[in-house]
């Protein structure tokens, strides 16, 4: 069976996102070893944006077992009530997801600790100005010193995001 | 034969009339209990609403995606948005599919 029958049996799951996510990490890192700047930004970024929205997922009480879609639209009606002017870019904002989770943990009475807050912020802002899906269609040649320059800071700004994933959502 | 402007992606051609009976149906109920769409409203008891299953045979052609739109879309408009942000859930079923995730017929 092909790979995307194989793979659309299943719908997708919080749990599936967290694996996925590690997974994209680890090849965005050979990519970046490889020298493959433009590439490893590409991958890395996904990394961000599936444990962003894990993260405000958990928080509203998704189990790892639960369906995501069923999540998407409520989603997009909360932010366009909650935080209008940014955009879910077809689910894949980094700034999104962050607004996401901030605003419904300010809303539940428990926000993030400031520390916390302020490095999530200041991480996910710098990495949405590096990543952003629409990136798949562009080509990395004359771009290349940039995407250099910017292929380490994205890479721990997602590394970060994982290693403090737990606090974000608990 | 027609021409026009691709634009960005947007809900299916049938998204408008199933919002449309789906408002219907939350704002006035139907009598017969296994009439489609049939809405089931989570959690139970008297608590807000944070859950919503909607089981209807015509999501059918539809991704599991534009089924959470179309009836959070219809559900802003019925409830109101103060309601609808509380939602969390907002899934499109099959009648097949409630049956393989546990909802009874």
């Amino acid at each position: 069976m092909p790979l995307r029958s194989l793979l659309e049996l299943e719908l997708e799951t919080v749990n599936d996102l967290v694996l996925a996510a590690e997974e994209r990490y680890w090849d965005a890192y050979e990519l970046a070893v490889q020298g493959r700047a433009f590439a490893a930004i590409y991958v890395a970024g996904f990394t961000a944006e599936m444990l962003l929205k894990v993260a405000g997922f958990r928080f509203e009480g998704a189990a790892p077992g639960d369906a995501i879609h069923p999540r998407f639209g409520p989603a997009k009606t909360y932010g366009s009530l909650r935080f209008p002017t940014i955009g879910p870019e077809s689910y894949h904002s980094l700034r999104f997801w962050t607004a996401f989770l901030e605003h419904k943990r300010a809303e539940a009475g428990r926000p993030l600790a400031p520390a916390i807050l302020a490095e999530l912020r200041t991480r996910t802002d710098r990495a949405y100005e590096t990543w952003w899906i629409s990136l798949r269609y562009r080509v990395s040649g004359p771009v290349a010193t940039t995407a250099r320059a910017e292929m380490l800071p994205l890479l721990e700004d997602v590394d970060w995001i994982r290693k403090n994933h737990f606090c974000l959502w608990s | 034969m027609s021409f026009r402007r691709a634009t960005a992606r947007s809900l299916p051609p049938r998204a408008g009339e199933l919002e449309e009976r789906l408002v219907q149906e939350l704002t006035k109920p139907s009598q017969d209990p296994n009439a489609q769409p049939i809405v089931i409203a989570e959690p139970p008891g008297n608590g807000p609403i944070t859950r919503l299953f909607v089981i209807w045979d015509e999501w059918a052609p539809l991704s599991q995606q534009d089924r959470s739109e179309i009836i959070m879309d219809a559900y802003v408009r019925a409830k109101g948005q103060a309601d609808a942000v509380r939602i969390s859930v907002a899934m499109g079923l099959t009648a097949a599919e409630a049956t393989r995730m546990g909802f009874a017929p």
